[in-house]
């Protein structure tokens, strides 16, 4: 029995030869040849053969090609829009993520980011993490911003279960999409309760008062303030974070702050922002399928003063149901609200708000087909868009 | 000027405090054993995202992979681990 267990290891060790680099490979192999079965005369000689086998192929994995952890991953979408009939569009994105891991404790990540809408090539995020303890790790670099839920972990396309963000949290919406500086970060376990930390500082904010649309609603006009990433020689700093709690597994409840003193985009110093923000999401295998329910709310405001303050948010629920493992499983619901409001001194018809309904077919785990109807309420109009979104991550 | 300081540093205080808060909850004595790897991954790995087979990377894949996971979600690491032995198992 146990002769015939170790021999199983002797086809690992051809394997792994064969994908060693010739040359050390073939050093490696000639310094050990098969073992002649004939020639153990005990067990204890048998296993110490082994043993030295079992060494060999530990100095073999070593120098296996391939032993550099570089891998890319990441996600594409083509996307059609039906604005109220009145326009229509085709959007392609491509928005492939490096992973490069030099040591144990080092990532690399970047994702650059292809969009036709958006005609440019962008770094969405770009950032070196290092993992300084359990519960500790440093990045630096260009990263997603931590500030709620949305932008950092539900935006990729084959996550995000409708084509496009809420209004609050789209590229030019109430929140950052990505900030540049240095993060410290970590999970921590107590008993079954999980803690999530996120604590930032990064170069100021730029907003633009933004009137040239924006927030998602295409060919509509848009909030107005939107942040741009930029290189910031001034003094101060943006500094923010979020904490989270995981009472059980499924439920996490998130709270994010920044403090930031933006310029507008001629340089200009628009004096201090407060941004915070609250997150709450309950994902779970139900009775009639898998829910996931996610709310954010945001608020924002300029100098302290209620005149320039701003609010946004989205409720969302999708449902992937399960009657019995049928193919219903293969499709998913999801309903939306999402909305960015002033709560003075403007008049409440440019406050936008947008009500969307879609179904969804999961062709593969990471692959899914999106209809999309979506009804925006913005200057006192209504309008419907139909948008059509196959995704994929990779 | 000063009450922007002051906002920035009450901020910076009770974001500080509040981690502060979480890492000592680390010290507290673990009222459970650590769950199974696999119960971990059905737990952690569907909440943002649909489920990604074990089959779909090989075992130094998945360590990159984990790694990428754990700090884009705050995964505590030994869940992090737990999760990583159960997928370069199961693939
Ligand atoms: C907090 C949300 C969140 C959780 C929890 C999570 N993921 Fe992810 N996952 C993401 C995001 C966001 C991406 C897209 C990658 C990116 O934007 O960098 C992703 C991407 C992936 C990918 C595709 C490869 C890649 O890096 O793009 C795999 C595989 C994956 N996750 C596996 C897992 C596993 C295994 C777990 C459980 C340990 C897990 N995920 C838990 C958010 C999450």
């Amino acid at each position: 029995m146990i002769m015939r267990l170790h021999a199983a290891r002797i086809p690992i060790l051809a394997a792994v030869l064969l994908a060693a680099p010739p040359l050390v490979a073939q050093e490696l192999a000639d310094e050990l040849q098969e073992p002649d079965m004939d020639q153990f005369v005990t067990v204890d000689e048998f296993d110490e053969t082994m043993d030295e086998i079992d060494q060999k192929i530990g100095q073999l994995e070593a120098v296996r090609p391939g032993s550099r952890d570089f891998m890319v991953t990441g996600y594409a979408t083509a996307t059609y829009a039906d604005l109220d009939g009145s326009a229509s569009d085709f959007i392609a994105g491509f928005n492939p993520i490096f992973l490069f891991r030099p040591a144990e404790d080092l990532l690399f990540e970047g994702e650059f980011e292809f969009n036709t809408s958006e005609g440019e090539l962008n770094v969405e995020y770009a950032q070196a993490l290092w993992s300084a303890n359990q519960w500790m790790t440093v990045g630096a670099g260009k990263f997603l911003s931590p500030l709620g839920q949305f932008t950092e972990r539900y935006h990729p396309a084959w996550i995000n279960p409708l084509p496009d963000a809420p209004l609050f949290a789209a590229h030019d919406g109430l929140v950052p999409t990505t900030l540049t500086g240095a993060q410290i970060r970590g999970g921590i376990r107590s008993g079954s309760t999980i803690w999530k930390y996120t604590v930032f500082v990064a170069n100021d904010t730029q907003l633009s008062e933004a009137d040239e649309g924006g927030g998602g609603t295409e060919g509509a006009e848009g909030p107005p303030v939107g942040y741009g990433t930029v290189s910031d020689l001034s003094q101060s700093k943006a500094f923010g974070g979020r904490v989270a709690v995981l009472p059980l597994p499924w439920l996490e409840v998130g709270f994010s702050a920044m403090s930031s003193s933006p310029n507008d985009t001629s340089g200009a110093a628009l004096g201090d922002l407060t941004l915070y923000g609250a997150d709450v999401s309950a994902h779970r295998e139900t009775a009639v399928g898998f829910v996931r329910a996610d709310a954010e709310f945001v608020t924002l405001s300029l100098d302290d003063t209620d005149t320039e303050r701003w609010n946004g948010g989205y409720l969302q629920c999708a449902l992937r149901p399960n009657f019995g493992g049928t193919q219903l499983s293969d499709f998913q619901g999801v309903v939306r609200y999402d909305w960015i409001a002033f709560p003075t001194g403007v008049p409440s018809d440019l406050e936008p708000s947008r009500w969307s309904f879609g179904v969804n077919y999961w062709i593969a785990e990471s692959t899914v087909c999106k209809l999309a109807v979506e009804r925006l309420d913005f200057e006192g109009e209504q309008s419907n868009s139909i948008l059509l979104q196959l995704a994929t991550g990779f | 000027m000063r009450y922007s300081y002051l906002t920035r540093t009450v901020l910076v205080v009770a974001l500080t405090v509040t981690a502060g808060l979480a890492v000592s909850a680390c010290a507290s004595p673990r009222d459970e054993a650590p769950l199974a790897g696999a119960i971990l991954w059905q737990q952690t790995c569907q909440q943002c995202h649909e489920f990604r087979s074990p089959a779909d990377y090989d075992d130094q894949q998945w360590e990159t992979l984990v790694e990428h996971m754990r700090t884009r979600a705050n995964l505590p690491a030994e869940d992090a681990e737990a999760i990583l032995a159960f997928l370069q198992s199961g693939n």
